[in-house]
């Protein structure tokens, strides 16, 4: 009994020398900017009013697949950046707005790959089934 | 003691479930449900606040046949004019958004402007109006005596006093919401208003993603226009609710503002393809 209890401690102890990283099914909330291959940005955490995390369940489809398959396995307070391959997100589609003159204006061209900036600001348990 | 405790405890559990719709009613045509006065959650930490009197929102959001007929109305009483295939109003403008003629609408398959008409088409009549810019939505308000939901209000209408991550709940799958790449029925575009209702569509079943109030598509579908400036010198307005065109479900949460452009935020006459708005009418 006395061994277990040591054990279990033990464990615990060597926990908290382990940063969690995230795995699917975490709550993760994190700051990213997506550009297009041009330099452009086209999403993002940075508002005027300030910066609005993204909140997010891990690889539950919250996000397109490559910006999910990213943050897998990163920990708190870490950044990275990575480019995101079209067919992981947003194909042969593109996104566009009209503009004044009536022509598409694209901000991501059709087959255009993203560059993804992300930076790690809570890991959690999520209370999600 | 034990009933007490019981009552107790399914007051408890009452206040935190949705509350069906309380009342409907119709004003120009347009379905709207009662928003009672009371507390909601705001935000990403679902802050504790208060809305202090009673307002009307749209139970769905504006869709093409009542966008065109307003359309068809308003040019008919010059309230808005056409130049080079676009809708303009005369915005009277405000402290930060000078006033000048902005574009409604840019015509298109969806509603197309021939021979001095407004034609839509019928095949998406019920769908929401889409690549409508702010203006747009603005002049759709004045022009009937409504006004766009400021962002308490939007939040308040989609989740009001519960800690949902979405207007239903915490959980998300393709059956409750139109977003990128969720395979309902119509890929890649909108989906009629009121789709998510726990219908079956052929052979695809849907969840019934009401909001408390009785709103819905408050996510996914069309992004929502708000009344709220970025900040009160930025002159870009704020969006919700998130759209079917590349936005996933992160986006989709009541809490989050569209912050989608090339620098801070699209002009506010510029149309994009997943742009749309419901209206308010308030009570005080």
């Amino acid at each position: 009994m006395k061994n277990c209890i040591y054990i279990v401690l033990l464990m615990l102890l060597a926990s908290c020398g382990d940063e969690k990283r995230i795995a699917a099914g975490d709550e993760v909330h994190l700051f990213f900017t997506l550009k297009n291959s041009r330099g452009m940005r086209m999403d993002g955490s940075f508002q005027p009013s300030g910066k609005l995390p993204l909140r997010i369940i891990a690889g539950k489809h919250f996000l397109i697949e490559g910006f999910d398959e990213a943050i897998i396995g990163m920990r708190e307070k870490e950044k990275k950046i990575c480019r995101i391959a079209p067919d992981k997100a947003y194909g042969n589609n593109g996104v566009f707005f009209l503009d004044s003159a009536a022509s598409k204006e694209y901000v991501i061209l059709p087959n255009d790959s993203l560059e993804l900036e992300v930076e790690i600001i809570k890991i959690g348990h999520a209370d999600h089934d | 003691m034990i009933v007490i405790f019981f009552l107790m405890a399914c007051s408890q559990h009452a206040e935190g479930l949705k509350i069906k719709a309380v009342k409907d009613t119709t004003i120009c045509n347009i379905p709207m449900v009662l928003v009672p006065a009371g507390p909601y959650k705001k935000g990403l930490t679902c802050e504790s606040d208060a809305i202090a009197y009673d307002f009307w929102i749209g139970k769905y959001e504006i869709t093409n046949r009542q966008f065109a007929e307003f359309l068809k109305a308003a040019l008919s009483k010059r309230f808005i004019y056409v130049k080079d295939s676009s809708a303009y109003y005369n915005y009277v403008g405000s402290n930060i958004v000078p006033a000048a003629a902005y574009r409604v609408r840019q015509f298109d398959n969806e509603i197309l402007f021939h021979n001095d008409t407004v034609y839509f088409d019928p095949g998406l009549a019920d769908h929401p109006a889409v690549n409508v810019t702010w203006f747009g939505a603005k002049a759709f308000c004045d022009f009937y005596g409504f006004d766009l939901p400021q962002e308490s209000e939007w939040e308040k209408a989609a989740r009001g006093n519960n800690n949902y991550w979405f207007p239903w709940g915490n959980n998300i799958d393709s059956t409750y919401a139109n977003y990128y790449n969720s395979g309902d029925p119509f890929e890649p575009g909108t989906t009629p208003v009121g789709f998510y209702s726990g219908q079956k569509f052929k052979d695809f079943q849907t969840s019934d993603a009401v909001s408390p109030y009785g709103c819905y598509d408050m996510a996914g579908n069309a992004w929502e226009w708000t009344s709220d400036y970025w900040t009160p010198t930025t002159p870009y307005n704020k969006g919700k609710g998130g759209g079917f065109a590349y936005h996933t479900p992160a986006f989709l949460q009541v809490y989050y503002v569209s912050a989608f452009g090339t620098s801070t935020a699209p002009p506010l006459d510029m149309c994009h393809l997943s742009d749309g708005f419901r209206v308010v009418r308030r009570m005080r």
